[in-house]
């Protein structure tokens, strides 16, 4: 639904109604600059990135052919747009890496954070989420935010599909270690426990 | 049962993840995006304008031509006109001319410098067909 919706809304801007544009960057425009921020790491930059993603679509939508969906397309511009602005200020992708290899109590982490009030828990996952490199966060949101197949997410990070299977494979196991990192004994006590 | 752990991580990531939600951007953010759109589209729309107008192009033409016949038929009285090395000698001989400024011009000179002028438009002509291509949309 929400595809031919777009496509109708694509038809009406090519055929000279610029208005009909503004129905689908209000549409997209919260995860483009979602998508935008998780990699370039700032509020200023993301909004600009953003901008010149729709702004990019626009003269190009005469090229969008529809084999992919419309969201895919914009988030490719989005995402290569942002990793430009990285190129260009010459700031390097942070990788984190997994430090230990001991084995993570997932029930453990699950049981505490389900054990939270709703906003400390997304305080956590969010602080958790920023830990992340650029290239992970984004692979995490168009995942398991948008839930993305990844054959869409290899399309937009122009990745192949296994590659990106063992990314997610490890970016779990990350937010697993980072996780546990920040519920230490402390934090669960200053967060307060049901 | 590692497995199953790994897949309620999985389900747990999801729901955690979707209740963190998306970023917001600023309030004016379609609206400036609007904006930019409108903006480039009329600057899109002005049409292609050669910096020398066809008119203007005919202009130049023809007072070239005209400067030609009248150098022809200002020889003719003269001088037989067989070939046409008497035109170029005619732009570079014009008493009047030699008159004012007293500059004598030896005719190998007259030729290098025709050719010189000739192969100036030539290559204003190639630069100007390689430039457009460059910038072509």
């Amino acid at each position: 639904m929400s595809q031919q919706e777009d496509q109708y809304y694509i038809r009406k801007v090519l055929n000279g109604d610029d208005k009909a544009y503004s129905f689908l960057v209000e549409r997209y425009k919260h995860m483009v600059f979602t998508l935008a921020f998780k990699i370039v790491k700032n509020r200023e930059d993301a909004e600009e990135v953003a901008q010149d993603t729709f702004v990019k679509a626009y003269h190009s939508l005469d090229t969008f052919k529809g084999a992919s969906k419309f969201s895919t397309w914009l988030y490719k511009i989005a995402y290569f747009g942002a990793l430009d602005v990285l190129k260009k200020e010459k700031r390097r992708l942070i990788t984190t890496t997994i430090e230990n290899d001991h084995d993570i109590n997932l029930s453990e982490i699950m049981g505490v954070l389900d054990q939270f009030e709703i906003e400390n828990r997304t305080m956590i996952i969010k602080e958790s989420l920023n830990e992340l490199s650029a290239e992970d966060a984004t692979l995490v949101t168009l995942h398991y935010f948008e839930e993305l197949s990844l054959k869409e997410i290899s399309e937009v990070t122009d990745f192949s599909a296994n590659t990106i299977k063992v990314r997610l494979f490890r970016v779990r196991k990350k937010l697993a270690e980072i996780l546990e990192k920040k519920l230490t004994p402390e934090t669960i006590k200053s967060y307060g426990r049901k | 049962m590692e497995e199953n752990n790994s897949n309620d991580f999985d389900i747990f990531l999801t729901k955690a993840i979707k209740e963190v939600g998306l970023e917001a951007p600023s309030e004016n953010f379609t609206n400036n995006i609007m904006a930019k759109v409108s903006l480039k589209e009329e600057t899109k729309i002005r049409p292609y304008e050669p910096l020398i107008s066809n008119v203007g192009w005919l202009f130049i033409l023809s007072s070239f031509a005209l400067v030609m016949l009248t150098m022809m038929f200002y020889q003719q009285d003269k001088e037989d006109i067989s070939s046409v090395t008497p035109i170029f000698d005619s732009i570079f001989n014009i008493k009047s001319v030699d008159a004012v400024f007293n500059i004598e011009i030896s005719e190998v000179t007259s030729y290098a410098v025709l050719g010189l002028v000739f192969f100036l438009y030539v290559q204003v002509y190639l630069v100007k067909k390689f430039r457009n291509k460059q910038f072509a949309v």
